[in-house]
């Protein structure tokens, strides 16, 4: 039996809220510049919704998804590129600019991507990443990301710092994994889980996520019995997994909901709240 | 990919009013503003508009001065060409330069406060009454038809926008037509995604617009514009500078920039010859 370890990479192998800061300050200055609201009291306005939707999604997170072709994919609250979307429809919404839902979403992607470019110069680690990622050579193991292929694999060499170490992961890097892409026509599986605490379902027929995990599952020989998933976001990175049948470690965050902390936590031995990085070896590769 | 996916980038190089204390890199000869037109075609821009120089900075609409721009420019590479006809002087000395035959010339589309307010001075760095009558309008877009140019219309306010109609009225506009929408000018509409959105709706069914945005604005009413589905310009007419504050050595720098977004829009830039298809549908003017 071959086991294999799927690792998500932004907010769990990084520090999403100190990476992400320059991400949030320039999509809000950019909203700024569109909206009209550059100068000082306006900007504050600017300031004061942001501030506003993010205490709301702070306090009830449950309440407060990532939407996704109208439906809720993700908690929105727990890193500053889920958070960003639903603070700055608010602000586009209280600014009425951007109204049609075609040209806000383009907006929010080249705002998206233009903004996350910013983060590339500057990542912020968690502590150990780098001698988890080297403990990890020699196994079955991935990086599996919605974010872009190069820009995680540009991190890892800045985490690698021409030691060579983590040389074996560069080439194991998939990004624009589209976890959040759910689709109802693909019926292999439940289509949906049930949390304690969280009212509406947690939607787990992501096909784009799963294909690209079931690819790497085929070339190394193994199942989904086989697989361990580890992510910051059970929702995005872990549900879909856990319907499947594979191990789920949830690297939790101050802003991770509890409901999603309890949840995982109740799956065990399936589940494992992960609090240090050096735990994630032997949580995946136990048999 | 539809030519609506697809984005025609311009290049404004030089401008008439900034100059190299401002920005070392802001061409002034025939020969640096060819070569500036080369970098901004090889970083991706399908056409270039032109202001002319002296030697010394000073703006020109000296025939001959075009006459060297244009020689040096073809020699260089086929990027369209696109003169200014605005400023100061009479209309009579900003029309010759225009049976050079460009493919473009921008056409000023209405009159207007131009200024620029200090908050903390309260007081007007400069103010000026930008007056385009429909007489010189007229007398410009005759001249372009003649001299088979294409009008770029340009349009600091929706009144500007709607005036098209005359235009149209007398044939002398060919669809698609070419609007170019400058935000952010004090006594123009502001530089807002709401007021770039609503003169985007009041441009003709299948007509290209684009937005020129002054300096730090650029960026964002770019992206918006991207968003909307119109094109872009940029360049040092416009803009010192790239997103990251740091000052522009070149068009090119700008333009490379430009294309960047167009790449994270999920649109492409529109190649030489797409722009030549999708502004010149039925051939003719003047592409050679």
């Amino acid at each position: 039996m071959t086991r294999v370890l799927v690792l998500d990479f932004d907010g769990t192998m990084t520090d999403a809220e100190r990476e992400g800061e320059p991400f949030i300050r320039g999509y809000l200055d950019d909203l700024a510049t569109l909206t009209g609201a550059r100068e000082q009291a306006p900007r504050a306005r600017l300031d004061a919704i942001a501030a506003m939707i993010d205490a709301a999604m702070l306090a009830a997170p449950a309440e407060h998804g990532y939407p996704w072709n109208g439906r809720l994919v993700a908690p929105a609250s727990v890193d500053p590129y889920l958070r960003m979307v639903p603070v700055a429809n608010a602000i586009l919404d209280e600014f009425k600019a951007f109204e049609h839902a075609v040209d806000r979403a383009r907006l929010h992607q080249i705002l998206f991507r233009y903004n996350y470019d910013k983060t590339r110069a500057h990542p912020c680690f968690k502590s150990g990443a780098r001698e988890l990622l080297a403990s990890l050579a020699g196994t079955e193991t991935f990086v599996v990301t919605n974010s872009d292929t190069e820009a995680v694999r540009g991190k890892i060499e800045t985490l690698d710092d021409g030691t060579g170490a983590l040389a074996w992961l560069f080439d194991r890097v998939h990004g624009y994994a589209q976890k959040f892409e759910v689709d109802d026509t693909w019926a292999d599986g439940p289509a949906e889980l049930r949390i304690p605490e969280l009212q509406r379902a947690v939607l787990t027929r992501r096909r784009r996520y799963h294909d690209r995990i079931q690819g790497l599952l085929d070339g190394a020989g193994a199942s989904w019995k086989d697989l361990t998933v580890v992510g910051d976001i059970f929702e995005l990175d872990l549900s879909m997994p856990l319907a499947k049948g594979a191990r789920v470690g949830l690297v939790a965050n101050a802003r991770t909901p509890s409901y999603e902390r309890k949840f995982v936590e109740s799956l065990h031995p399936q589940g494992k709240l992960i609090d240090d990085l050096r735990e994630i070896p032997a949580f995946a590769f136990a048999p | 990919m539809s030519q609506a996916d697809k984005v025609i980038l311009s290049c404004a190089l030089t401008g008439a009013v900034t100059t190299k204390k401002h920005c070392p890199a802001i061409p002034y000869t025939p020969v640096e503003i060819a070569e500036e037109a080369k970098r901004a075609y090889e970083a991706g821009a399908a056409i270039v508009h032109i202001h002319a120089r002296n030697d010394d900075g000073s703006p020109t609409w000296s025939r001959d001065t075009f006459e060297a721009i244009m020689r040096e420019t073809k020699a260089r590479c086929p990027v369209l060409i696109n003169w200014s006809t605005g400023g100061a002087g009479p209309m009579s000395s900003r029309i010759d330069h225009l049976s050079l035959r460009p493919a473009v010339a921008a056409l000023n589309m209405g009159s207007m406060n131009y200024a620029k307010w200090s908050e903390a001075k309260k007081s007007f760095a400069f103010q000026f009454v930008f007056a385009n009558s429909f007489d010189d309008i007229l007398g410009f877009a005759k001249a372009m038809k003649e001299h088979g140019a294409k009008p770029e219309m340009e349009c600091f306010d929706t009144g500007h926008t709607n005036s098209h109609q005359v235009l149209e009225s007398l044939g002398l506009i060919e669809k698609p037509y070419h609007f170019s929408f400058i935000m952010g000018v004090l006594g123009g509409i502001p530089a807002s995604a709401r007021h770039l959105a609503f003169q985007a709706e009041q441009v003709p069914a299948g007509s290209r617009w684009k937005v020129i945005g002054i300096s730090r604005d650029q960026w964002p009413l770019a992206m918006a514009a991207l968003a909307l589905g119109g094109d872009v310009r940029v360049g040092l007419e416009d803009n010192f500078y790239l997103p990251n504050g740091e000052m522009a050595t070149s068009n090119g720098a700008l333009v490379a920039e430009a294309a960047r977004l167009v790449s994270l829009s999920g649109r492409s830039v529109a190649s030489l010859e797409e722009t030549k298809a999708i502004l010149w549908p039925n051939g003719g003017g003047n592409l050679s």
